[in-house]
């Protein structure tokens, strides 16, 4: 499975750099991260939940860095392994500034075995997507959150990292991505959202008024029984 | 002839399948039952590091864990190859691996515990440390040099190579051709999905030292000889093995698998009844898959069509390991067939079996004959094409005139009877082939993308003669018995060593022996699948049942009748030629004078009680025979198809199919119709959607439904199945197989005719499954 593609941040390098360095930092963003801790001088290990349609499993994983050129690029190999499947991988990470802004390029090849592999094949690409993508969203409210912090000489606020729930919309919206070609597939996730929301309202209000008339005729009739007994 | 035999009747045991009350080994519960799970490779080929089981064995409800060297100390023997051909190289196999993983799937550790929900659980405490190696998954790219080797005792990863045909006349047909049509081609790899996964009972009964097993098996008595001799040790006569109901099997239940081997060991070793059942994801990365053929083949011909000569080459993918009957199928079932209907004066096939980091590749429904037929029909088809001839016109040219049966093949095959004219006059007429023709001319003309298919195909059925199959490397004999146990009350009991899961045998069989002795068909029944009250059998498989099996027992049913008339003239006080055995009444009487008669219940009950029999006559009615059949038998099929392709979309769909086969003798039209159209279904299946699909490293990635596409009715017309019947001279029932027929033709018709639908967009071939992508991609360029 091949990753690539690229984010922006609305900060400057030296800010960016340091959160991709920082254990703490990262197992905060990362969809599913039970734990990340450092072990070694460039070396990580953690455990991970990850869930790709009907497979899910809990990844014990190392990530070790190399080649790192700071502010400006790592190289990474990671390798997981747990009752689903397995995920070896090598990638490389590098960022580039741009008025002010930076970019954070990655390009990644990993290799996916087991359950995840051959039940979970269709989701995967779009599960690793979604997990990038979330992960690099939740990086960016961390920066602004850090940069906001710094302005008010205040301690860095907590984010949490994104519930399942969350993680499954996301999962829901590469696929969109993938069936439509307009800028924002966010209008139509909201269309689907919303007829399915709908539906369920609806249905809610329906049992409702039957529950509701239901209940009134029970009464009528318990009424008419006893009224029967009496006579 | 008799009562029964050439009618349709309903399955009889189709109420009981219909109701739910089918007896599946995966049903069947014994007291103090424990449950046993597999640890499988997630990866496709890999060292073997570490095994921890510490952590599994503490977990509550777990009874043991065992690796493949725990059963290899309690006296587990390696998997054999029962089909060795020449100077075969075949890899050590355990039931549970110890070295290296060699496919996705492959086994590593079992663990037995109260339920099986504990002992998945189980499996996932369980830590294997792996060296991920690289994997080979191509069958001919694996014997590139320098290739990983997925056995290291095996250079170039070629486990055996075979070859058969006049190589010379061949060379010498493509050299003084007018035209050669060559061709590339892959039979893709397929996952039988048997409706039934595959599960295992066994119980060890230590009191007697006996272990009964139950197995999903085609053929128990193999399984149970196997698992004596080779696997577990146990001496045959203290080893019951016991195939109830099976759920459908298509070849892959044929073979000796791990579990059938783990199971009972682990019964013994615990001293507990132990039940495994395959999931349907274990199913698609352990059941022995099929075809998986990368083929380079050349065709000779003259201007006028005649095809002078055929040379194939073929690289056929084994898997990690070879599977029980794997070296059969490429070999004596694919090049033997490499002449199809056709008088061919060269014909020379050359094959190697490679191993690749896949699942073991065995038989599968059609097994070597469909691939044989497939590139056959498509290169006739590409001659058409190019000679500018219809390919009905060409396929008649070389038909193997009627009058020339039996007739010799360049490559072994004495093909035993047929008449291809007249089967294909059927098929032509049936199809209105010409109206066919002519509609596609004027759909063309309205821009749409339709195309007409035609085949004729060859099949060997009903293998084999012992000494043939021996000679071709065979570790067994492929006979088969059958055993008449007639009841003092002329009810009758029959044991047959031929095995159903979906064939009908329990009809067919009944039909013929009640018209063999003239009884009811509801006082017959029939018994197998068990190896303590079978004598012994060869099972299922290769269409053999009624042409093998059948056979076995019209021959014990004539001993029978020999023995009643024995009976019945010393009660009638007349000599034997005297006498008539009346079929159709059920009874013998003197010739001329059928009020002198016995009925055969009373000459039954006289043969028990034995208070008046012939001097020297043995009381008793029960007879066996071992019938040894004398050839295989060439059922032949000529398939037209119809299909139309969705420019927008390019999806196939199939608006007429018609198979016309023969099968020689039908002992029950309307199961042999079901058979023809089962075939079709799951040819079809491959022509057009399915696909099994590995990556580079070896995952499996079509492991799930959702991945691998089945045949499914909405994807059909109704099927217009016609027949024609010359009976085979080899068997004393006259008849030809006919459960695979449909799966050798349809594969091959429906890519003709979607290459046909392509012909006018430059397409000339195109690899099976022919997909909507692919179509579409083809017609758009």
């Amino acid at each position: 499975m091949k990753v690539e593609g690229s984010h922006t941040f609305d900060a400057p390098r030296d800010i960016v750099w340091p959160t991709l360095l920082d254990p703490v930092v990262l197992a905060k963003i990362m969809p599913g991260c039970e734990k990340l801790e450092q072990t070694g001088d460039n070396e990580f290990e953690g455990i991970i939940k990850i869930k790709v349609g009907p497979v899910q499993g809990t990844f014990n994983g190392k990530v070790t860095l190399a080649n790192i050129d700071a502010p400006n690029s790592y190289d990474m190999q990671v390798s997981g392994k747990g009752p689903a499947g397995f995920v070896n991988g090598a990638g490389k990470l590098w960022l580039e500034s741009e008025n002010g802004h930076t970019v954070l390029h990655y390009q990644g090849d990993a290799d996916v075995g087991g359950k995840i592999a051959s039940v979970g094949q269709r989701l995967m690409d779009t599960s690793a997507r979604a997990v990038i993508r979330q992960s690099l969203e939740g990086l960016s409210h961390q920066i602004a959150a850090r940069q906001q912090a710094e302005e008010d000489h205040t301690p860095v606020p907590e984010v949490a990292a994104p519930t399942q729930t969350e993680f499954a919309l996301g999962v829901a919206q590469e696929m969109l991505r993938d069936f439509t070609t307009q800028e924002d597939n966010r209008t139509l996730l909201y269309v689907v959202l919303g007829a399915v929301g709908g539906m369920l309202v609806v249905r809610l209000l329906v049992g409702w008024v039957t529950n509701r008339l239901a209940r009134k005729i029970a009464r009528r009739v318990v009424a008419e029984l006893k009224r029967q007994k009496q006579l | 002839m008799g009562k029964y035999v050439g009618k349709s009747m309903k399955r009889v045991e189709d109420p009981r399948f219909i109701q739910g009350k089918g007896k599946y080994v995966a049903n069947l519960s014994l007291p103090g039952m424990a449950h046993l799970a597999i640890k499988r490779s997630p990866h496709g080929h890999a060292k073997i590091l570490h095994i921890n089981t510490e952590a599994a064995k503490a977990l509550p409800g777990v009874i043991a864990v065992y690796t493949g060297q725990d059963l290899i100390a309690g006296g587990v023997g390696a998997m054999p190859c029962g089909w060795n051909v020449p100077d075969i190289k075949v890899p050590t196999r355990y039931p549970l691996t110890i070295d290296k993983v060699r496919h996705v799937g492959d086994g590593v550790v079992a663990v037995v515990a109260e339920t099986s929900y504990i002992a998945y659980d189980a499996l996932d405490l369980i830590e294997v440390e792996y060296e991920p190696l690289p994997a080979v998954i191509d069958a001919r790219k694996c014997t590139d040099a320098g290739a990983p080797l997925v056995h290291d005792d095996l250079p170039n990863n070629i486990s055996y190579t075979w070859s058969l045909g006049n190589k010379d006349e061949t060379l010498q047909a493509l050299a003084e051709a007018d035209h050669v049509v060559e061709l590339e081609l892959i039979n893709q790899r397929l996952i039988p999905n048997a409706m039934e996964p595959r599960a295992c009972v066994a119980q060890w009964g230590a009191a007697m030292e006996e272990m009964t097993v139950w197995t999903t098996s085609q053929n128990p008595h193999p399984i149970r000889l196997l698992l004596s001799a080779f696997t577990l040790g146990i001496p045959e006569n203290k080893l019951r093995v016991i195939s109830p109901d099976v759920g459908g099997g298509f070849g892959s239940k044929i073979f000796h698998y791990p579990e059938e081997i783990i199971t009972p060991w682990v019964s013994r070793a615990i001293n507990r009844p132990v039940k495994w059942v395959s999931t349907r994801s274990e199913a698609m990365m352990t059941d022995s898959q099929g075809r998986d053929h990368v083929t380079h083949c050349k065709m000779a011909l003259k201007n006028d069509g005649t095809i002078t000569g055929i040379y194939v080459s073929t690289w056929s993918n084994q898997g990690g390991y070879i599977s029980t009957f794997a070296p059969l199928i490429p070999t004596a079932l694919y090049i033997t067939l490499l002449s199809g209907l056709y008088k061919i004066k060269g014909v020379y096939g050359e094959m190697w079996g490679t191993m690749t980091n896949t699942v073991p590749v065995d038989a599968y429904r059609g097994a070597g004959r469909p691939e044989a037929s497939y590139l056959m029909e498509r290169l006739v088809d590409l001659a058409a094409r190019d000679l500018g001839m219809d390919p009905l016109d060409i396929r008649r040219k070389n038909f193997i005139p009627a009058d020339e049966f039996p007739y010799q093949t360049p490559v072994a095959f004495l093909y035993d009877s047929g008449d291809y004219h007249k089967l294909f006059d059927k098929a032509v007429a049936m199809a209105d082939y010409q109206g066919m023709r002519q509609a596609q001319a004027a759909a063309r003309a309205e821009g749409r993308v339709v195309g007409v298919g035609i085949v004729g195909c060859i099949e060997a059925s009903g293998p084999a003669p012992s000494a043939v199959a021996g000679s071709l490397g065979s570790a067994v004999g492929f006979w088969e018995s059958g055993k008449v146990r007639v009841h003092p009350t002329g009810k009758v009991s029959v044991f047959t060593g031929s095995h159903t899961h979906g064939q009908g045998h329990e009809t067919t069989f009944a039909q013929v022996v009640a018209d063999e002795l003239g009884v009811p068909i509801e006082d017959v029944e029939i018994i197998h699948g068990d190896t303590a009250s079978v004598p012994f059998g060869m099972g299922t498989y290769g269409s053999r049942s009624a042409s093998v099996g059948g056979s076995a027992l019209v021959r014990s049913a004539e001993k029978i009748r020999a023995k009643v008339m024995k009976i019945a003239a010393h009660q009638l006080e007349a000599a034997e030629e005297d006498l008539m055995y009346d079929r159709e009444a059920g009874k013998v009487h003197v010739k001329g004078s059928p009020d002198k008669a016995k009925p055969f219940a009373e000459l039954a009950f006289a043969a028990y009680t034995a208070h008046n029999l012939p001097e020297g006559l043995e009381p008793g009615l029960e007879e066996t025979a071992f019938y040894d059949p004398a050839n295989f038998t060439f059922p032949n099929s000529c398939h037209v198809a119809q299909v139309e392709i969705d420019k927008e979309t390019g999806e196939v769909t199939i608006q007429r199919y018609i198979a016309v086969d023969d099968v020689g003798k039908v002992i029950n039209p309307l199961i042999v119709e079901g058979q023809i159209v089962g075939g079709v279904v799951q040819g079809v299946g491959q022509a057009l959607w399915e696909n099994g699909v590995y990556d580079e490293s070896g995952q499996l990635l079509s492991g799930t439904f959702l991945d691998y596409t089945m045949p499914r009715a909405d994807g059909f017309p109704t099927l217009e199945v016609g027949r024609v019947e010359t009976p085979s001279p080899h068997n004393p029932l006259g008849v030809k197989g006919a459960g695979e027929m449909g799966t050798i033709a349809a594969t091959a018709v429906i890519t003709n005719a979607v290459m046909d639908a392509l012909g006018p967009y430059g397409v000339r071939h195109l690899e099976m499954p022919l997909t909507a992508e692919k179509l579409y991609n083809a017609l758009h360029g």
